[in-house]
């Protein structure tokens, strides 16, 4: 199977990696190798076999529904990159980069306040033709 | 190098009868986990099993243990006993980093329910085991703080992804370590560092606490010197679990002695396809000679054809990948563990944060489970895939109507040199071989030494069964252990 510039650009925004151009290259060949390798299943007939996404019939072993104590949030928030202070030195909650825009001017007037998205994704390309 | 030379170890480093020393009062817990602190201190810089030591905590761990045995309450027929752990399951106040930068520095704040188990039953935890990062390798290689090396010869690798475990058990370090295997990872670094251990049927004990690599095929496992280590282990960490909800036995595994005096009328399969093409020639000799044991005992062995035998590595790369790249969405550089400094925006923190985080054979994996559920791949991948894995239930089901167990090499190849295969994935997948149907169909499997190859270097083989008959495995086992050598060490 032939792996192009663009399906690895792909797969890298589907797994939100950025791989460096010598890792593309060798992630180039090894998909080759093993995704021909894995078009053998193509060969086994499947019709009509369901799928079996789980080992066992039995797939839930269920517990009383009832509330109980959870973690220590300090504890949990400890964890965070560079701990309580990495974590700009908040014990409430876990901080990152701000997302949307907050126009504080705006928010007396009419439809003020949060304004558009900080940063704005791009769409995956469309995936490649199937073989 | 030059090989060691294997030699009979003394027979009281087992950890039953370390326990029945201490039980007995000719040993203090605290002399029988430092005597393992000792040798992990002396041993580990060659082997680099280790992530991780406790030396305090274990030591106060024993004295708390001690103090129940002397006022009567020994816990359990392992208590006191010192025990390593891989470092994908989660131990509370202790770093568990899965040997990758991405999880550097992370502390668990709650125990696996395996270590929970362990604790009650008076084990005494020393520290954390190397592995392939995320448990994604078949050599113990991958791990950020470099590859474990085989106590046999320091130059080939321990194999994996539970390679510091049972590299650990084989040097002498630790009597007990538990594993995981989601396609072989503990029973192949069993075979090439030649110690015993299981891989319990899906569902037998809880995930609870193990991180997640491929959540419909891991289980965590233990290895030991020798099968009766195992068996009273096993029955330790078994059992259901209200917090994992595939956790579906109903009870933990008895130890009581299954010990048969022979195996007549047990029907043992041997896969005749197995011992032909990759499998090298030493291995093939030592477990043909295997089955010969258990024919000696009174088993019936015989041939049969494995349907489906090459494609059941695609088959498993496809899910395990799959499940891989959902289950490793979950690390963003907020939670927990490594957090780009390069990063300014949310979207970059992800992207760099698991760019700079993972090393290249987990990206590799993330990328393939992405590509195979991807719009466009996933019926012609994962939806065959998940087929293929109903065909191969069929086969088993079919099987083991006609067999009571069967008899297989664990790896085409004993331990190979450190940085041979590295760099070849296909190579690398392909020793997977006979090990990945045995997880993808959720079976128990026992990986027992059985003699060298030619290079002097253990070779292992597996008896399979069908779910949830670990006691006539563990039964079987034992009988093969009488009749064999029994445990050497390098």
């Amino acid at each position: 199977m032939q792996i192009d510039d663009a399906l690895i650009a792909y797969l890298e925004d589907l797994s939100y990696l950025s791989l460096t151009d010598g890792e593309k290259l060798r992630l180039r060949g090894d998909l080759e190798k093993i995704l021909t390798s894995m078009a053998r299943l193509g060969a086994v007939p499947t019709d009509g076999v369901p799928e079996r996404s789980h080992p066992f019939d039995h797939v839930n072993a269920f517990r009383e529904d009832g509330a109980k104590a959870s973690c220590d949030r300090q504890l949990i928030l400890r964890n965070a990159p560079g701990g309580n202070s990495g974590n700009n030195g908040n014990s409430e909650f876990f901080v990152a980069p701000q997302t949307v825009d907050y126009d504080e001017g705006a928010e007396a007037g009419a439809g003020g306040g949060i304004g558009g998205p900080a940063e704005v994704g791009t769409e995956p390309p469309a995936p490649p033709e199937v073989e | 190098m030059a090989m060691a030379k294997a030699t009979q170890r003394d027979a009281d480093t087992d950890a039953l009868s370390l326990s029945a020393a201490i039980a007995s009062g000719q040993a203090r817990v605290a002399d029988v986990v430092g005597a393992a602190l000792d040798a992990i201190a002396q041993k580990d810089k060659q082997y680099n099993a280790f992530l991780s030591v406790g030396n305090e905590a274990a030591m106060a761990r024993a004295r708390e243990v001690q103090a129940s045995i002397d006022a009567g309450r020994a816990p359990s027929p392992l208590a006191g006993v010192p025990i390593a752990i891989k470092d994908n399951i989660s131990t509370a106040g202790a770093q568990t980093t899965c040997a990758s930068k991405m999880l550097g520095g992370y502390t668990p704040v709650f125990n696996a329910t395996v270590v929970d188990k362990l604790e009650k039953a008076g084990l005494v935890v020393v520290g954390k085991l190397n592995m392939d990062e995320f448990a994604m390798g078949g050599s113990s290689e991958t791990g950020v703080n470099g590859p474990v090396r085989n106590p046999w010869d320091v130059s080939r690798v321990a194999g994996g992804s539970s390679g510091g475990s049972a590299a650990a058990v084989a040097a002498g370090e630790v009597p007990l370590a538990l594993g995981a295997d989601t396609g072989g990872s503990i029973r192949q670094p069993c075979a090439f560092c030649g110690v015993v251990g299981i891989k319990p049927t899906y569902g037998a004990v809880s995930r609870y606490g193990l991180i997640a690599y491929a959540s419909s095929l891991d289980q965590i496992g233990p290895i030991a010197q020798n099968i009766d280590d195992c068996a009273a282990l096993l029955s330790i960490i078994s059992g259901p679990d209200k917090r994992d909800s595939t956790c579906i036995i109903d009870k933990p595994f008895p130890f009581t002695e299954i010990h048969p005096e022979h195996l007549d009328g047990v029907r043992i399969g041997r896969p005749r396809n197995y011992f032909g093409g990759a499998l090298e020639a030493g291995t093939r000799r030592a477990v043909l000679s295997a089955s010969e044991v258990f024919r000696a005992a009174g088993a019936d062995v015989s041939d049969f054809e494995m349907p489906m035998m090459d494609d059941m590595v695609s088959a498993y790369y496809i899910i395990a990948c799959a499940e891989a790249s959902s289950n490793l969405s979950r690390y963003d550089g907020l939670k927990y563990g490594y957090r780009s400094d390069n990063a300014t925006t949310l979207s970059e923190v992800y992207r760099l944060t698991r760019s700079e985080g993972f090393g290249m054979e987990v990206k590799r994996r993330i990328m393939l489970g992405s590509f195979v559920l991807s719009s466009g791949y996933y019926d012609a991948y994962y939806k065959k895939a998940l087929q293929v894995r109903a065909l191969l239930k069929n086969v088993y089901n079919d099987l083991f109507s006609r067999f009571d167990m069967i008899l297989s090499p664990v790896a085409p190849t004993t331990a190979y040199r450190i940085g041979e295969n590295v760099d070849d994935p296909m190579t690398m997948y392909m020793g997977d071989i006979y090990t990945v149907p045995v997880n993808l169909a959720g079976l128990p499997a026992v990986s027992l030494p059985c003699g060298f190859d030619d290079k002097g270097l253990p070779v292992g083989f597996q008896l399979i069964g069908n779910a949830f008959s670990e006691p006539a495995l563990i039964g079987a086992a034992r009988v093969y252990q009488d009749l064999s050598r029994g445990w050497v060490g390098p």
